[in-house]
C-alpha cells in the first residue's frame, strides 16, 4: 500500500513536470491571449449595456403592467363621462346650462321658410315634453324654465310664420294642441292636491296657456290681415281672413272665399260669415278631471302637425 | 493565486453584470490550466493559443446563460474547452500526439540533466498516448488542468465515480508503463528522496 502511494506520488510528480514543461504557455502567448480576451470582454459588456439601456429607454411604456396601461384611458373615459353627465344634467330645464343649450338650438335652426317653422315646432314639442316630465317630478323650477322657453319659441315661431299661410296654420294648430295638453296637465295637477309645488306648476302652465292663446290670436289676426291684401270689394277689411281662422279653428269652414272675384260694389253687405268658433279657452276648462288618477291622454310628443 | 469556489462564483456574478475586471480575474485563474488541457490535445502551440482564446470568448458569450445550480464554474468552463478541442480535431483532422509535443520550457539545467529530464518527459508522453481516450482525458483534466474530480466529471459529462475510476485505472496504467510498479526494479530508486531541482523547467 505504501509502495502504491509512493508510485502514485511519483506519477503525479512526473505528470506535473510534463505539464509545466511542455504544456505551459509562454508568458508572451498568455499576454496576447489576455489582451484579446479583455478587449472582447469590454466590447461585449459595453454592447450589453447599450442594449439594456435601449430596451429600458424605448419600450418602457409597452412593458408597463396591464392595470397601469389601462389606468390612463379609464381615467380619461371617467372624466369624459363625468363631464357629459354633468353637462346633460346642467342642461336640463332649470339647470345652469339650460340657457346655453337653448341658445345653441336656436343658432342651429334654419334661417327662414318652412324648414324653420318645422324646426321651431320641433323645439316646442321638446319644451312641452320637458315641462311635462318636470311636472311629473313636481319640479316647479324646471316646469317654469321649460314653459318660459316654450313661450319664447312659440312667439318666435309665430313671428317666423307670418306671411306664409300654410306655416301660420301649422303653427296655430300646434299651439292649439299644446294648449289642450297643458290644460290636461294643469287639471291633473289640480286634482292631485293643492300643495305648493302643484300651485306653482299650475301657475306656470296657466301662463303658458294664456301666452299660447295670445300667440294664436296674433297668428289669426295676422293671417286675416295678410289675406286681405287680395282683391276686395267690400268695406270690410276682414273679408279674406277665412284661411287662417278656418285653419286654426279647424272645425269651421271658414268664410272668406266668397269675397274673391266680387266686383267693386257688388256686395255691399258686410261679410256675414261669423268668425269661426274657437275652441274654448283652456282657462275655462273644468278643473276636476274625469279621471284624476290617470295621466292625461295627450302625449306631449304628439303634435298637431 | 488561490481562489475558492465562493470567490469564483462572486467573480462570475460580477462578470455577468458586465464587470470586465471580474472576467479578467476569472481569466487569470483559469487560462493556464485551460491552455494546458488544450495543449495536451492539439499538435501545435499556436493552435493551443487560438483555442484558448476561443474558449474564453465562448465563455464570455455564454456567461449570461450560465447558472450555477451546483455545477462548478470550472467544470462548465472546461466543458467548453473540451468541446472546442473536439471541434478542432474534427475539422482539422489533427490529432495531438503527445510524444511529438515540442518542449517549450527552457531551464538553466546542464546538458546532461536536460537530456535525462527530456527522456523522462518523453516517456510520460508515450505512456499517456497509450491510455484509453477517457483515461487520458481524465488524467489531463485532473493533473494538467488541476480540476477536482467533480469539475472533471462536469467537464466530461460523466459521473464523479466514473471519473475516479478512469483516473485510478489511468494512473495504474501509467505506473506500469513507466516502470513505477511496486514489482518493478526501477521502483526501488523512488523510495529515496528526489532532489528538489531534478525536474523540468529548472
Amino acid at each position: 500500500m505504501q509502495a502504491m502511494e509512493a508510485g502514485d506520488r511519483e506519477i503525479e510528480f512526473r505528470l506535473d513536470a510534463f505539464a509545466r514543461t511542455r504544456l505551459t504557455p509562454d508568458p508572451q502567448a498568455a499576454s496576447r491571449i489576455r489582451a484579446r480576451i479583455m478587449r472582447e470582454a469590454r466590447l461585449q459588456f459595453e454592447a450589453s449595456r447599450i442594449a439594456a439601456h435601449m430596451t429600458t429607454a424605448v419600450p418602457v411604456h409597452q412593458r408597463r403592467p396591464l392595470a397601469r396601461r389601462l389606468a390612463m384611458p379609464l381615467l380619461a373615459a371617467s372624466v369624459w363621462l363625468g363631464i357629459a353627465v354633468g353637462s346633460i344634467s346642467a342642461a336640463q330645464p332649470g339647470g345652469p346650462l339650460y340657457g346655453g343649450r337653448l341658445w345653441v338650438e336656436n343658432a342651429m335652426i334654419p334661417a327662414s321658410g318652412a324648414a324653420r317653422a318645422d324646426a321651431e315646432l320641433s323645439r316646442l314639442d321638446s319644451r312641452l315634453a320637458e315641462a311635462y316630465s318636470a311636472s311629473i317630478r313636481a319640479d316647479p323650477t324646471a316646469v317654469k324654465a321649460a314653459l318660459d322657453a316654450y313661450s319664447d319659441i312659440a312667439a318666435a315661431a309665430a313671428a317666423a310664420s307670418l306671411g306664409d299661410p300654410a306655416a301660420e296654420a301649422t303653427v296655430a294648430a300646434a299651439l292649439n294642441h299644446h294648449t289642450a295638453v297643458l290644460s290636461a296637465v294643469a287639471a291633473s295637477l289640480a286634482a292631485k292636491g293643492n300643495d305648493t309645488a302643484a300651485t306653482a306648476l299650475e301657475a306656470s302652465i296657466q301662463r303658458a296657456i294664456e301666452h299660447n292663446q295670445a300667440v294664436i290670436d296674433r297668428v289669426e289676426e295676422a293671417g286675416g290681415a295678410g289675406s286681405g291684401n287680395g282683391p276686395s270689394n267690400g268695406p270690410t277689411t276682414n273679408s279674406g281672413g277665412g284661411i287662417g281662422a278656418g285653419a286654426v279653428g279647424s272645425s269651421s269652414p271658414g268664410g272668406g272665399g266668397d269675397a274673391v272675384g266680387s266686383g267693386p260694389g257688388a256686395n255691399p253687405q258686410p261679410d256675414k260669415t261669423p268668425k269661426p268658433t274657437q275652441a274654448p279657452k283652456p282657462t275655462q276648462a273644468p278643473k276636476p278631471t274625469p279621471d284624476p288618477q290617470g295621466p292625461p291622454d295627450h302625449s306631449p310628443h304628439v303634435t298637431g302637425r | 493565486m488561490t481562489i475558492d469556489d465562493a470567490a469564483i462564483e462572486r467573480l462570475v456574478s460580477e462578470a455577468k453584470d458586465g464587470d470586465a475586471w471580474a472576467f479578467g480575474m476569472i481569466f487569470d485563474h483559469y487560462h493556464e490550466r485551460i491552455y494546458r488541457f488544450i495543449a495536451s490535445r492539439v499538435h501545435r502551440p499556436s493552435d493551443a493559443e487560438d483555442l484558448t482564446q476561443h474558449v474564453f470568448v465562448k465563455a464570455l458569450e455564454a456567461l449570461p446563460r450560465y447558472e450555477s445550480r451546483g455545477i462548478p464554474f470550472g467544470g462548465w468552463l472546461f466543458r467548453l474547452a473540451r468541446n472546442a478541442v473536439i471541434d478542432h480535431v474534427r475539422t482539422r483532422h489533427d490529432h495531438a500526439e503527445l510524444d511529438s509535443i515540442v518542449e517549450w520550457a527552457h531551464g538553466d539545467a546542464g546538458p546532461d540533466e536536460i537530456a535525462v529530464v527530456r527522456q523522462e518527459l518523453n516517456a510520460v508522453g508515450a505512456a499517456l498516448a497509450n491510455l484509453t481516450a477517457d483515461q487520458r482525458e481524465a488524467i489531463e483534466l485532473r493533473f494538467f488542468a488541476g480540476l477536482s474530480a467533480r469539475e472533471t466529471a462536469e467537464a466530461m459529462g460523466k459521473q464523479e465515480g466514473t471519473v475516479r475510476g478512469l483516473q485510478f485505472r489511468g494512473i495504474a496504467a501509467l505506473r506500469r508503463q513507466l516502470g513505477l510498479d511496486a514489482d518493478s526494479p526501477e521502483f526501488a530508486d523512488l523510495r529515496a528522496p528526489r532532489p528538489a531541482n531534478a525536474t523540468t523547467d529548472g
